[in-house]
């Protein structure tokens, strides 16, 4: 059930009405309901996939949770005479105790993540090789191979919470329901944003009584994310997948350039949009979901990008990768050799480059699997290492030059920059593959079409985006422009929207829905040559 | 408080609720031929109609009215839609005797003789055709889109079109209609027929056919589709109930193997169960192939003008049609005939250039 569909928003209304209507004390059970039927929506072998992972996550934390508190009731048990040493032996038993179970169930969720999303790609990689090295075999790859609805989402999800109990940062939940709840929200089960237990999980504890402000900036929410997606990101698509489709090869520099605006415009918006509908649904129920997109497009470096872009995948990706990886047994030993051998910047230097490959590469292959995806990460691990290894050279290199960093100028010029250092990162993982990213790029910085660029040949409107809808995708895009410049500058614009007067606030509500419903693209496509030709 | 923003709630939802109805209304399939012909058709004085043509192109094309109604003082009108399926029959026919109370309906032989559409474009399409033009709230809508509905479910096709919401919600479906060339914001409205009913085309109505596919004789019966026949049998059924006459007509054209072998079949079986059935063929001392069809399925202007001669006369006789003419009722066929004829001199004479 997508959430621009009518369906969904039918959906919702149902779960809000009974939601506020029940005791508050099911309130769960009617979330974890309407979340297994809205899975169920996916296909019935799916639902085996979450609830598998459930039962693991569940089990494993619980068996965390009792090896921790025989723990700490044998502590208790000895009382305060206990000795350090027998302390740290009661501690480290422990603690290997809870690292095996937490390592054998993330192992185990993360193994189905990889076998259904994974096991395939690996199998053609490994023919490939084949091939390359004149080996004589053939590995099948699984046919019709089931990826379940927001596996991806759900089992970081469920990997978060097995380390975060293991480490001891909060306590496993006892209810299997809300554990379940938390795996399955179905605001976030499509597409995020990735929640920590910490934030979700003690909102699903809590009573949610019917809050007007909650309901009336949820649906505005959603309504902004509709705009995102089906005004923008559905305008744009068709021109994306005509110039990074199959005849890729038929056009030249300037119309990959405009394919690639496009592309970064499509893939924002649907992607935050689709976060916009799940934030608001979220809201209207009264939870909070964690911001995951801030304005990427206004960072002044990839490593803000990143910061900014997907943030809570990036948040993941920090707590449970980055700072093990950098603070890592091989990692802690090159460095101290290095120390050792008095090349103390180098010491400080090598986890600050190698920790992004590992980041980067895992972000990459997070978002499909194909060998492109692995350059796309590849390609933002590089810009992220370099500018961290080469930082010294360009602080230089401003103050030899006296360049105002402070200036709206240097920030604008940062932000073009890291716009197209992005752009070609998106080209990556558009192109039909490696070869044609690699034409693609080259092509852009090596032909020019200015009968293109200055619309003289008329071109850029026979690229799927004719001149009407170019033209309400050029005011959609103003406005979207405006507002994130107003959210840039610190304005929270529900809020402000709700302290005007109501005809001003009505106006642009009515304004904003009557602009998403007649310019959105949704619904059997009209086509009246269709009617009035066709089909006699 | 509280119930300051409860009503303030209901007064935004009633507002969001009646900006849907707007667009729905305003965003519909309203700027085709059998829109406007049925809008007119709606906007006529209650019980001014004497007589219904139920159909297809196959009568729209033929039937003047105006010329009739000039000069005989008979009201006739085409309810028509492009390839009206055979499913959506009585609920057209429901909705144009809503209003009215003719003496005599009759009914296009070709939405019975034709095949199941051959794919699930085609079937929604010609399905669409017919349900979007009725009224939005109308139950003989909900009647048509039912009747789709089981169409679909007894024909048993692996390409079988989907009812979804908007088939109900028009607007989903036709929210896109300002991207087509040539939408001006007048097509929000509602446009009416100005021919009453006659279809009008700026080449078409005043060309001549350019190549034909001749008519295959034969004697064979050939089934019909088991749909058509479902639907006849249907449509027969509700029709036995009214007060009105009913008589099947197939208009002249050229016609197939399959078309002519059903059509027999047809004829014997209508005309077994009582019915005036009249499958006309091209009468050569009457219409000249070359000069009074557009292609071989429809007639230009010329051909409906001895069509409509000929139909006017029969209908005179046979049902004894009043003379409306000088009727308050009917004022709004006075100087429509004037209008085509004008309009066709204008057809002519662009043609010519």
């Amino acid at each position: 059930m997508a959430y621009t569909s009518l369906g969904f928003l039918g959906f919702l209304g149902l779960v809000i009405l009974v939601y506020y209507l029940v005791p508050k004390k099911y309130q769960w059970a009617v979330l974890l309901t309407a979340s297994y039927i809205f899975y169920l929506f996916s296909g019935v072998a799916q639902l085996a996939f979450i609830l598998g992972t459930t039962v693991v996550t569940y089990v494993s934390a619980l068996l965390m949770q009792k090896k921790r508190d025989a723990y700490k009731a044998e502590l208790a048990a000895i009382g305060p005479d206990i000795t350090r040493e027998k302390k740290q032996e009661l501690k480290k038993t422990a603690g290997n105790k809870i690292r095996r179970v937490q390592f054998a169930s993330v192992i185990a969720v993360l193994l189905v993540l990889a076998v259904v999303k994974y096991l395939n790609f690996a199998i053609e990689s490994t023919n490939t090789i084949f091939n390359v090295f004149n080996i004589d075999a053939y590995l099948s790859p699984v046919e019709k191979m089931i990826v379940p609805l927001g596996i991806s989402f759900y089992s970081f999800q469920a990997m978060g919470y097995l380390i975060d109990i293991g480490r001891g940062r909060y306590a496993a939940e006892k209810h299997f329901g809300r554990l379940a709840l938390f795996l399955s929200f179905f605001p976030t089960i499509v597409q995020g944003p990735i929640n920590r237990y910490g934030d979700l999980g003690a909102q699903f504890n809590k009573e949610h009584s019917f809050d007007y402000d909650n309901l009336k900036f949820g649906a505005q929410l959603m309504l902004w994310g509709f705009f995102k997606k089906m005004v923008i990101a559905d305008r744009a698509a068709p021109a994306v997948a005509a110039i990074f489709g199959s005849n890729y090869a038929d056009y030249n520099g300037s119309v990959y350039f405009f394919g690639m605006l496009m592309y970064v415009l499509q893939i924002y918006c649907d992607f935050s949009g689709g976060i916009d509908i799940a934030r608001g649904a979220a809201q209207t129920l009264g939870f909070n979901l964690p911001q995951n997109f801030e304005r990427p497009y206004f960072s002044t470096s990839v490593a803000d990008y990143w910061r900014r872009w997907h943030a809570t995948l990036g948040a993941w990706m920090r707590e449970y990768v980055f700072y093990p990886v950098m603070l890592s047994k091989p990692l802690t030993k090159i460095s101290k050799a290095l120390r050792k051998s008095g090349k103390a910047k180098l010491a400080k230097l090598v986890p600050s480059v190698v920790t992004p490959f590992v980041v980067f590469f895992l972000i990459g292959i997070w978002h499909g699997a194909n060998w492109k995806y692995v350059a796309f990460g590849l390609y933002n691990a590089t810009i992220v290492a370099g500018s961290v290894a080469l930082a010294p050279v360009f602080k230089k290199a401003i103050e030899k030059l006296h360049i105002n960093t402070e200036a709206f100028s240097w920030k604008l010029f940062t932000i073009v920059r890291t716009f197209l250092v992005l752009g070609i990162s998106k080209i990556l993982v558009k192109s039909p593959g490696l070869k044609a990213a690699l034409h693609i790029i080259k092509s852009i910085f090596t032909e020019v079409d200015l009968d293109f660029v200055f619309g003289l040949d008329g071109k850029i409107f026979s690229l799927g985006i004719d001149e009407k809808n170019m033209f309400v995708l050029f005011v959609a895009v103003l406005i979207l422009l405006g507002v994130s410049v107003l959210q840039e500058n610190g304005m929270k614009m529900r809020e402000t929207l709700s302290k005007q007067n109501i005809v001003f606030r009505w106006a642009v509500y009515f304004i904003a829905l009557i602009f998403v419903l007649v310019f959105g693209i949704y619904g059997p496509a009209y086509d009246a040559a269709d009617f009035i030709y066709g089909a006699y | 408080m509280k119930n300051k923003k409860l009503v303030r709630s209901l007064v935004f939802a009633v507002l969001v609720f009646a900006l849907l109805l707007t667009l729905c209304d305003l965003f519909e399939y309203n700027n085709d031929h059998s829109s406007q012909r049925l809008q007119t058709y709606q906007d006529l004085d209650r019980n001014s109609v004497d007589a219904l043509i139920l159909g297809t192109s196959g009568m729209d094309r033929f039937w003047i009215g105006a010329k009739a109604y000039e000069e005989h003082g008979m009201t006739v009108y085409p309810i028509t839609v492009e390839a009206m399926p055979s499913w959506v029959t009585i609920p057209m026919l429901k909705e144009a005797t809503k209003r009215q109370n003719p003496k005599v309906v009759v009914v296009d032989l070709r939405s019975f003789v034709g095949d199941y559409p051959s794919n699930s474009t085609k079937f929604d399409i010609h399905s669409r055709r017919a349900i979007d033009i009725l009224d939005f709230f109308s139950l003989t809508r909900f009647e048509a889109i039912a009747n789709t509905h089981k169409t679909i479910r007894l024909a048993e096709v692996e390409d079988a079109p989907v009812i979804d919401l908007s088939y109900f919600l028009t607007f989903i479906r036709y929210h896109g209609m300002w991207e087509e060339d040539g939408f001006s914001f007048d097509e929000l409205k509602n446009p009416k027929s100005k021919y009453m009913g006659f279809y009008m085309h700026p080449t078409w109505t005043v060309s001549p056919m350019v190549d034909y596919t001749p008519t295959v004789d034969t004697d064979e019966r050939i089934p019909l589709e088991p749909l058509c026949q479902y639907w006849l049998d249907e449509f027969l059924s509700y029709t036995e109930k009214q007060d009105y006459e009913v008589m099947f007509m197939q208009t002249p054209s050229t016609r197939t193997r399959n078309e002519a072998g059903r059509l027999n079949t047809l004829k014997d079986y209508l005309t077994e169960k009582g019915y005036e059935c009249l499958v006309l063929d091209i009468d050569e001392n009457i219409y000249d192939l070359e000069t009074d069809f557009y292609n071989d399925g429809h007639v230009n202007y010329y051909g409906a003008e001895k069509f409509t001669e000929w139909f006017a006369k029969y209908l005179k006789e046979n049902y004894e049609l009043p003379d409306r003419r000088g009727d308050e009722k009917c004022e709004d066929w006075e100087g429509v005939y004037d209008v085509i004829k004008d309009q066709v001199k204008v057809y002519e004479e662009s043609l010519a250039k």
